[in-house]
């Protein structure tokens, strides 16, 4: 096996898919966003959705090679810096999110509005009031900058270290491996919170009221079988592309079987998560799912049948994960990237459309409340289909410009050989 | 009627790999191999087809899926109705984990027995083990010696097993024949030496 320099530069190809994928996305989005000027929630949680969903790609691509690090896992080696140039678009998408959070918080959030804290207002409401305490814009945005200065500083210190381990010799990737070390298993446990709470924070505390205690592991799976769909995607870009030759039929068919193994799991989360609510019956918990079917019912099924149904029959063939030709592999990978994506749309946008009538500012009784009903549904439109083609397109722009900056094979790494003779 | 087997004892999981590559190579069909733990790669090394057994176990499992779903919509919606919890008679959501349950039952246990009768084994009998050692750190590549194989194919094959490797190599009678049913991509035949092609 050769260990020449292997430089990837962005194909003209890849350049024209993702300037397609910016150009097109922005004339949707400006289109979109002139027929819903008078909607800002649409436009804010739109934004919110869109960054949100590949923030959290970038960074559960850090914990897929943080984990790895931790667990002396070698098969990736020979693609690691796919995930590594995924990771780094947690700067960037952290700070839009700042920014989208500092200026369409009132737009998103129906907890950040004053008068719901006034005991003298008819708007007060005791249960946000007894939540107050974690619950407050201040330490909302201490916390968001909190993620994302930890995020932003661990992902620096992995990506350093990579850096440098091709500038130096084989002794300084075992040495350079021991100290990521260090850095993975803190990101590891500081993901294992983070997460968590800032699922809680960004699309739990649409609905303040309601709660859900798998909420953030569900986000998780979500996220993370996205991330092994994505890259089964650019892996198979690149090998076409005649790089990373010493991937193997093996290292796709694991990544099949992740792939697989996580949309089970998703459902298995899915499942937990709605059954209990559905059984238990609780009605300030079942007020999540009510809403849904009543309203959404295309969005939340379609999850279950694009998210667990497909790819569990599409991918459970062995010979479908270890076909040279990754027909089926693409198109799952595609349908999980989709399907994800719709999740999180079912997360953030009915929450967010549901406060609008109710949210501050809108006195809307009762009855005017329930007229107001139909209106509140929001069907995906031009505006939400361009935001995501346009964040793919940014995604996958910084991703490529990030590969290109770097030998595409980690030279010095000392699991190199046995992610090249790798066998499952 | 007994089976002669000839036997190869390894020390080391890779050099076995190779070895079995190698005796393969020469045109000699390895038999069977055991080894303490799994081997990566040696089913391929071995020229083995897919085992269907992963077949088995989903037809299995969804048998279980239904049989579970029919018993409880049965039982619980058309033969004796029970309000429960406020629900409809056929609560789809309610009958989750009975079904996994079952799925996993039907296909571990399908998957077990069909595994037993397919390779021979039975609870009434002792298993046969053609080394003990391999129970613990020893590896043993087999060659299953037929009455055509003459005396010159076993020098040569204990050759080659001394050239790839093997600590010692000898000679052992068996009452069963070992693993009857594991199909080989070329179908099974014990081939011959390659000269005689």
């Amino acid at each position: 096996m050769s260990t020449a320099i292997e430089k990837y530069t962005i194909t003209p190809e890849a350049k024209r898919f993702t300037l397609i994928l910016l150009v097109v996305g922005l004339i949707l989005t400006a289109i979109g966003a002139v027929f819903n000027l008078d909607n800002p929630t649409r436009i804010w949680s739109g934004l919110l959705l869109n960054n949100l969903f590949f923030l959290m790609l970038g960074l559960v691509a850090a914990l897929f090679l943080s984990a790895h690090i931790v667990g002396y896992g070698g098969w990736l080696t020979i693609f690691r810096r796919v995930p590594e140039a995924m990771m780094l678009y947690v700067p960037v998408g952290g700070v839009l999110l700042l920014i989208i959070l500092g200026l369409g918080l009132h737009h998103i959030y129906h907890w950040s509005h004053e008068e719901l804290y006034d005991p003298n207002s008819p708007m007060y409401d005791a249960i946000l009031d007894g939540k107050r305490a974690f619950l407050n814009a201040g330490f909302f945005f201490a916390r968001a900058i909190g993620y994302i200065a930890i995020w932003t500083g661990l992902i620096w210190l992995l990506r350093r270290n990579s850096i440098q381990s091709d500038l130096g010799t084989r002794a300084d990737g075992a040495r350079l491996y021991q100290s990521s070390k260090y850095i993975a298993a803190i990101f590891v446990v500081v993901y294992a919170v983070t997460s968590s709470t800032s699922s809680w924070d960004w699309i739990m505390s649409i609905q303040p009221h309601w709660y859900s205690t798998l909420f953030g592991w569900y986000n998780f799976i979500s996220i993370l079988v996205t991330c092994i769909a994505f890259m089964i995607l650019v892996l198979v870009y690149l090998t076409k592309n005649n790089y990373l030759q010493g991937i193997t039929n093996e290292h796709f068919h694991d990544l099949g079987k992740f792939m697989f193994g996580f949309s089970v799991a998703w459902a298995y989360l899915f499942y937990s998560q709605f059954m209990l609510i559905w059984y238990a019956n609780i009605p300030e918990e079942t007020l999540y799912f009510k809403y849904r079917i009543d309203n959404y019912p295309v969005v939340m099924w379609l999850c279950v049948l694009l998210n667990f149904v497909t790819p569990f029959f599409l991918l459970i063939s062995r010979d479908v994960k270890r076909d040279r030709s990754r027909r089926v592999m693409i198109i799952a990978a595609l349908i999980i990237i989709f399907g994800h994506w719709l999740d999180f749309y079912q997360m953030i946008m009915p929450g967010a459309f549901a406060n609008m009538a109710h949210a501050g500012g809108d006195h809307h009784a009762e009855a005017a409340d329930h007229a107001h009903h139909a209106a509140e549904v929001v069907r995906i439109g031009l505006y939400e289909i361009g935001l995501l083609l346009t964040f793919a397109g940014l995604f996958v722009y910084l991703m490529l410009y990030n590969l290109s900056k770097q030998r595409m094979v980690p030279v010095n790494h000392p699991f190199l050989k046995e992610s090249r003779v790798y066998h499952t | 009627m007994k089976h002669k087997y000839l036997v190869g004892v390894y020390n080391d999981d890779d050099i076995l790999l190779d070895a079995v590559t190698k005796v393969r190579k020469e045109g000699y069909q390895v038999h069977e191999v055991f080894t303490p733990f799994p081997v990566h790669g040696l089913d391929e090394a071995m020229g083995l087809q897919d085992t269907r057994l992963h077949t088995i176990g989903f037809v299995f499992g969804a048998i279980g899926t239904l049989t579970a779903l029919s018993v409880m919509a049965y039982t619980m919606a058309i033969d004796w109705p029970v309000i429960v919890g406020g629900k409809p008679f056929f609560s789809f959501p309610a009958y989750g984990p009975i079904g996994f349950e079952l799925t996993v039952l039907f296909a571990a246990v399908g998957m077990t027995v069909v595994y037993y009768i397919r390779n021979g084994f039975s609870v009434l009998r002792d298993a046969e083990v053609l080394d003990l050692r391999i129970t613990d750190h020893k590896f043993i590549m087999a060659f299953c010696l037929k009455r055509y194989h003459k005396d010159a194919d076993i020098t040569q094959i204990t050759r080659l097993m001394k050239e790839s490797g093997a600590e010692e190599v000898y000679v052992k009678d068996m009452e069963n024949e070992l693993s009857p049913n594991l199909f080989r991509k070329d179908g099974g035949v014990i081939t011959e030496h390659a000269h005689h092609h």
